[in-house]
């Protein structure tokens, strides 16, 4: 600044003030010291370029920080949003347990109770049948048979939804699966005139409980066999999903009812046949399973799509 | 080359700390350390290195900043040091160079290793000098110490220092 000033002032003195002419010495003196002037802003102009260069990157460095951490901690969030979840789940899921381990206990010991006599009325029905084959009051006997059959079908179906079961898995190639699952309901329903297809990917393989899922399957086409009016035919398709294995059951009888399709699945719910537990206990399955089971009606015809989880998949 | 017999005294690596925070090129703490030093003490040369090229490090284009720390620390050396009573005039500046002598009042260790830093010609009318640096600093930050140097006294308006392509030998013009 010193130099600005000197330099203007002896300029000053040439241009403005006076006709008095410099000499040598000073217009040297005058020039030189515009020409340091010079260098010296280009001086400065390189160290404040540097140092803006440095300010620049560190702006960006702390730009990235700044976006990187903001994406930790929406990667935070969701952790902790998904770990609360699952303690949720798992609490509900201990509540659950818990409470059906006690509900089990109490059902075990009704059924126990009840069956032995149940056990002695059918014995004693089937004597009197005997006794009065080929009579007119045969006929109430069989009412009698009929109705402890149906009756010890219920405590069967209670057992088996109260009791607490450990999944048995293993690797199970799904084709094979669905063709021991006819092959199952064809001997325990022979009668049965439905239609069954199946289709599925002979490379898709699980981890399952294969005779729980079976039981599922089963039990759906015996649904179909029994409940759904008009049903000529049942298609079993298996496919794998989004991380999952879904498994589909679609028969082409009337369509469930909407109210009835939302609350198919609750235990001794029923639309006036079976024993209401059915649709509970696969529902329970599929659960073990970590999967989900839904029912939805068609144009024509209902399809129950069971949806086994990642976990599932094997190899 | 070898600098682990080389020692500088405290002023002269004082300098450098201050003409780091003065240029806010460090600070908090890190200003702190660097600043931490006794005047009248000796210190290994490794220290001033260090610091001196952990400073100039986190910058991208360090080159200007070499220079501008040479430059920052004569006037350090002038204003609170005993540049003052030393140089009256930018010559006396130069001159204070013949045979290492102030390069020597601030670095001492082994001829070899300390190397020197000395004016080999001097023109006054042409304004013009040359000065040999071999010592195991930075020639960067020597331009800008030869560059503070000649401007300390105020009388110079106009200093320009060449050491391209030998970086050891300055070529300075002066007016």
């Amino acid at each position: 600044m010193g130099r600005i000033c000197t330099a203007h002032e002896l300029l000053r003195a040439v241009a403005f003030d006076h006709d008095v002419a410099l000499d040598e010495a000073e217009l040297e003196k005058v020039f030189w010291s515009y020409k340091g002037l010079e260098l010296d802003l280009s001086r400065e102009r390189s160290f404040f370029a540097a140092t803006n260069e440095a300010l620049a990157r560190a702006f960006e460095d702390l730009a990235r920080s700044k976006r990187e951490l903001e994406v930790a901690r929406r990667e935070l969030e969701e952790i902790n949003a998904t770990l609360e979840q699952r303690v949720a789940d798992g609490v509900a899921k201990l509540r659950e347990s818990e409470r059906m381990a006690a509900y089990g206990q109490l059902v075990a010991g009704v059924v126990h109770e009840i069956r032995q006599p149940l056990f002695a009325i059918k014995t004693v029905a089937y004597l009197i049948a005997q006794a009065l084959r080929d009579r007119d009051e045969e006929a109430h006997v069989a009412i009698l048979r009929t109705e402890s059959e149906r009756l010890d079908t219920l405590m069967e179906d209670l057992l088996d939804f109260a009791k607490p079961f450990n999944l048995m898995r293993s690797t199970v190639p799904i084709s094979v699966l669905l063709r021991d699952t006819i092959a199952a309901f064809r001997a325990q329903a022979p009668a049965s005139r439905l239609e069954v297809e199946v289709s599925s990917d002979d490379e898709l393989v699980a981890m399952l409980d294969r005779i729980r899922i079976q039981q599922v399957l089963i039990n759906l086409l015996h649904n179909a066999h029994k409940h759904a009016s008009g049903a000529t035919r049942v298609e079993l398709v298996a496919r794998p999903g989004e991380r999952c294995v879904v498994i589909t059951v679609e028969n082409d009888g009337t369509p469930i009812h909407g109210d009835v399709a939302s609350r198919a699945f609750e235990p001794f719910f029923t639309t006036g046949q079976g024993t209401g537990l059915g649709l509970a206990i696969a529902r329970r399955i599929i659960e073990a399973h970590g999967g989900t089971i839904a029912v939805a009606p068609l144009q024509i015809g209902t399809r129950f799509t069971l949806s086994l989880p990642a976990e599932a998949l094997a190899g | 080359m070898d600098i682990a017999d080389v020692e500088v005294f405290g002023v002269f690596l004082q300098s450098l700390g201050h003409a780091c925070v003065n240029l806010q090129l460090i600070a908090g703490e890190e200003a702190a350390g660097a600043c931490s030093v006794d005047p009248g003490s000796w210190y290994p040369a490794a220290r001033f290195r260090e610091l001196f090229e952990h400073v100039v490090g986190c910058f991208p284009n360090p080159e200007p900043l070499r220079e501008r720390i040479g430059t920052e620390m004569m006037k350090l050396w002038y204003e609170h040091g005993p540049g003052r009573s030393i140089i009256a005039s930018a010559v006396d500046f130069l001159r204070y160079q013949t045979g290492s002598e102030g390069y020597h009042s601030l670095v001492r260790g082994p001829e070899s290793n300390k190397g020197a830093f000395s004016l080999l010609e001097l023109d006054e009318p042409r304004g013009r000098a040359i000065i040999r640096s071999t010592t195991p600093f930075d020639r960067a930050m020597e331009r800008g110490v030869l560059l503070g140097g000649l401007k300390l006294t105020g009388e110079v308006g106009y200093v320009k220092i060449e050491n391209t392509p030998d970086a050891s030998t300055f070529h300075v013009e002066f007016h």
